[in-house]
């Protein structure tokens, strides 16, 4: 419970007639602003209770107080009682500031003193099972004239994003007007709010209600629970460096360490990353095993269509390449695929880690495979195939750690660029990219925002641009 | 049986296997599939590994001059770098970087754009402007002239304090970005830096500044070590170099197996590792380029380094 402020309240329990010495201030009371009462009662009163019809006692420990009213009698010995239709209202200082008393009781009998007011049977009532509080401020007064107590219900009160929550004030005393905090930087002034999270995270809830005597804050504490909503994608990797039957090759175990770190990079154990409220987890498309004979080769690949370039939104080909194609490999054999046959459906980046794919010369030609992919990667001159560029490049894009080294969170644009002129060096190289607007400045998904290509005119518009990687030579 | 029959079954079985491995090739089948167009290649002779996306070919020739023969060059011991918080924060202050500190060598602005990451392999030093170069603040109007680019470049560096002693003739790399119509869109301007020890290009330096519209500063790479002279060590000669090269042979891409690579140039020089990597030494290679050549027409250009220390001298660094 937040106090307006803090003032000094001398009152005279005879007459119920208060005067209040406001100080505007919510620094820390010092002992010196305390004062007496009548009878041993000594202590400050909240200002915000300033106006209100009530009695007021101060008990310091468990010494005797005066409740001379007729709202409520009083017995020695910390006995007090209460007549019907009042509410009790109450305060700690345990030495540094006013706050809710949430650890003592009213009575012998259990029944526990709530922050919120509650109003009490005429009869006896005990004060006991005070802990570390000096001063206990006891008051009374009538039920229409107290400040609000806040209090409010929601539902549900887990999800995932994007979560409604349906938020309902339970306050009593009447308030007039309501601020609500949802803990995410939203708020509301209305009665009974609905608010939607779009992150994920756990929330606490505050209410003030506040009507002409004064306001008071219920906090719910880690209330809301929100799960960032998981949308799966695919990815794809191959790189047979040494493909069967290709250059009467007929041994697999040159799979290449490229391709299958960087699948194994992108679906390990971080796989799943939040961005926007939304959980992005990149699954295994297909993987590499080891037959019987210790061959390595990629599964499902009995022919280049079912390699899953079609079925994966990130494909990684690392091995052989021109400026017309690839040679995707698999157990039993190898496939040349022409650009002009190659159909990402589903990709929307595909990396290429193969000599010539992108030529200057023949860059336009690749137009062809551009239906909804966002980018495409390769090299403006011959490749080299180093196995550290497939980690590297994962671990680039989503700002992670290889080999001991730290990486920024770069764009999928950027982080080929970098990663080849971090790993590869020959001055004649050139890496390339050519990508479809809006999407050059993708990042992968879970790390940044990704947009998806437009059409103009019911064309893609196309950006194509080459890269030096070293120029020392 | 006696010794000349065997060596005649031997040889004969040679042949027979010969006959296999190098026959001509001949054109594939087509094989549909729903989404692609497969051709199955035929075997061709080849039977070697290589690390190397593309073929093979030993088919070189030696056009240009021999250079002189020496007999030792020295060696350069690599310095360990130095990535402490303070040099990432260093670093990120002289390109206004700020943001988040991670593993004490990346800061990075919160909204992804600014950036810089410096390698504890290497002491790599990257700064990246993640908005630039753009069409509208890098179109090639706003872009300055070469030597501009390269006063620019060599201004900002001196008046961060990061221009290395030994920085030399700087070059201009204009990587531009094109449209489908082939029209630049726009563009960055990377000035690259060359370096010499002991009168020898080292290869392998990378140190650019990239310059965008307006002549500002939007980039910079710099795979640039410390090193210090440790001693002479005997080197092999070019044309044991060139043995070598012919012998591992020298990727010439989709083009033929064993087409036509003429080699027009051979020096010696040092090689720095790729800045992802560390580095204990600074060593020799001979480096050679040339063209892959078909019907007497240049179609690709080559390039391959060989170490050129010795065996023996290998041998004395590992020790």
């Amino acid at each position: 419970m937040l106090l307006k402020n803090q003032g000094l309240l001398r009152c005279n329990f005879i007459m119920a007639t208060c005067i209040l010495l406001v100080q505007f201030s919510m620094s820390p009371v010092s002992a010196s602003t305390y004062f007496s009462d009548s009878g041993s009662a000594i202590g400050i009163l909240p200002g915000h209770q300033y106006g209100r019809t009530y009695q007021s006692c101060i008990a310091e420990g468990y010494t005797d107080c005066e409740w001379p009213s007729s709202a409520f009698l009083y017995s020695a010995n910390g006995y007090v009682c209460a007549n019907s239709g009042y509410l009790w209202y109450g305060y700690v200082f345990t030495g540094s500031y006013w706050h809710n008393p949430t650890n003592y009781y009213l009575d012998s009998g259990g029944v526990k003193y709530n922050p919120n007011c509650i109003t009490l049977s005429p009869g006896v009532r005990t004060l006991s099972n005070q802990v570390d509080s000096t001063y206990i401020i006891l008051q009374v007064g009538n039920s229409n004239s107290f400040v609000p107590s806040a209090s409010f219900s929601a539902a549900p009160l887990s999800g995932t994003t994007p979560l409604v929550v349906q938020f309902t004030d339970t306050s009593v005393g009447s308030p007039t007007s309501w601020s609500w905090s949802f803990g995410d930087g939203g708020t509301s002034t209305l009665v009974n709010p609905s608010h939607t999270y779009t992150t994920a995270g756990t929330y606490s809830v505050s209410l003030t209600a506040e009507n002409s005597y004064g306001d008071d804050t219920e906090t719910k504490q880690e209330y809301v629970t929100v799960t960032p909503a998981s949308v799966n994608y695919y990815v794809v990797s191959d790189g047979v460096r040494y493909y069967h039957n290709y250059e009467n090759n007929l041994n697999l175990s040159g799979a290449d360490t490229t391709a299958q770190y960087f699948y194994d990079h992108l679906t390990d154990s971080s796989r799943c990353h939040e961005y926007g409220g939304t959980n992005y987890c990149w699954n295994e498309r297909s993987n590499p095993v080891n037959d019987n004979t210790g061959s390595l080769y990629w599964s499902q690949t009995e022919s280049a269509d079912s390699i899953g370039a079609n079925s994966a939104e990130f494909t990684f080909h690392a091995g052989h390449g021109w400026e017309d194609g690839i040679l995707f490999g698999t157990a039993n054999n190898y496939h040349k695929v022409f650009r002009t046959n190659m159909s990402f459906s589903r990709a929307k980046w595909v990396a290429l880690d193969s000599c010539q794919v992108l030529n200057q010369s023949n860059q336009s030609n690749w137009e062809s495979v551009f239906d909804g992919l966002h980018i495409l990667m390769g090299f403006d001159t011959t490749g080299l195939v180093n196995e550290d560029t497939g980690p590297q490049f994962v671990e680039r894009m989503r700002g992670g750690t290889y080999q001991g080294t730290p990486y920024q969170v770069y764009s999928i644009r950027d982080s080929w660029k970098l990663t080849l002129q971090d790993t590869l060096q020959d001055s004649s190289l050139k890496g390339a990219y050519m990508w479809a607007d809006p999407s050059g400045d993708d990042y992968l998904p879970g790390y940044g925002p990704f947009e998806e290509p437009t059409k103009s005119n019911g064309e893609y518009l196309f950006n194509w641009s080459s890269f030096a990687c070293d120029l020392s030579g | 049986m006696n010794k000349e029959m065997i060596i005649a079954i031997s040889l004969l079985a040679l042949f027979i296997i010969g006959i296999f491995i190098f026959a001509p090739s001949q054109p594939g089948p087509i094989i549909e599939s729903a989404n692609h167009t497969v051709e199955q290649l035929s075997v061709v002779s080849n039977g070697e590994s290589s690390d190397v996306a593309g073929r093979i070919s030993h088919n070189l020739v030696m056009i240009a001059p021999a250079k002189t023969a020496v007999d030792t060059t020295l060696v350069y011991k690599t310095m360990s770098p130095t990535v402490t918080n303070e040099t990432t924060l260093d670093y990120a202050k002289k390109f206004n970087v700020t943001g988040t500190l991670k593993g004490g060598a990346v800061v990075q602005s919160k909204d992804l754009r600014y950036g810089v990451e410096i390698s504890k392999n290497s002491g790599r030093v990257i700064y990246t402007d993640q908005k630039r170069p753009n069409a509208i603040q890098d179109s090639p109007d706003k872009l300055p002239s070469d030597d501009e680019a390269i006063k620019i470049a060599t201004k900002f560096l001196k008046d961060q304090d990061i221009f290395p002693e030994g920085a030399v003739d700087p070059v201009v790399q204009r990587d531009n970005t094109y449209s489908s119509k082939g029209t630049i869109t726009f563009g960055e301007i990377g000035v690259w830096y060359h370096r010499y020890l002991n009168g020898l290009n080292v290869e392998g330096t990378q140190l650019v500044v990239y310059i965008g519209g307006n002549g500002d500063v939007i980039g910079y790479f710099a795979n640039w070590r410390d090193y210090v002279p440790d001693k002479e060590y005997p080197i092999i000669s070019q044309e044991d170099a060139f043995d070598q090269m012919k012998t591992q042979g020298v990727s010439v891409g989709m083009n033929e197996k064993d087409v036509s690579v003429s080699i027009d140039n051979g020096y010696l020089a040092y090689h720095t590792k790729a800045g992802a990597y560390s580095e204990d030494y600074l060593e020799p290679v001979w480096v050679f380029k040339g063209n892959v050549t078909i019907d007497g027409k240049s179609v690709m250009a080559v390039q391959k380094s060989i170490p050129a220390l010795s065996d023996e001298s290998v041998k004395s660094l590992s020790i």
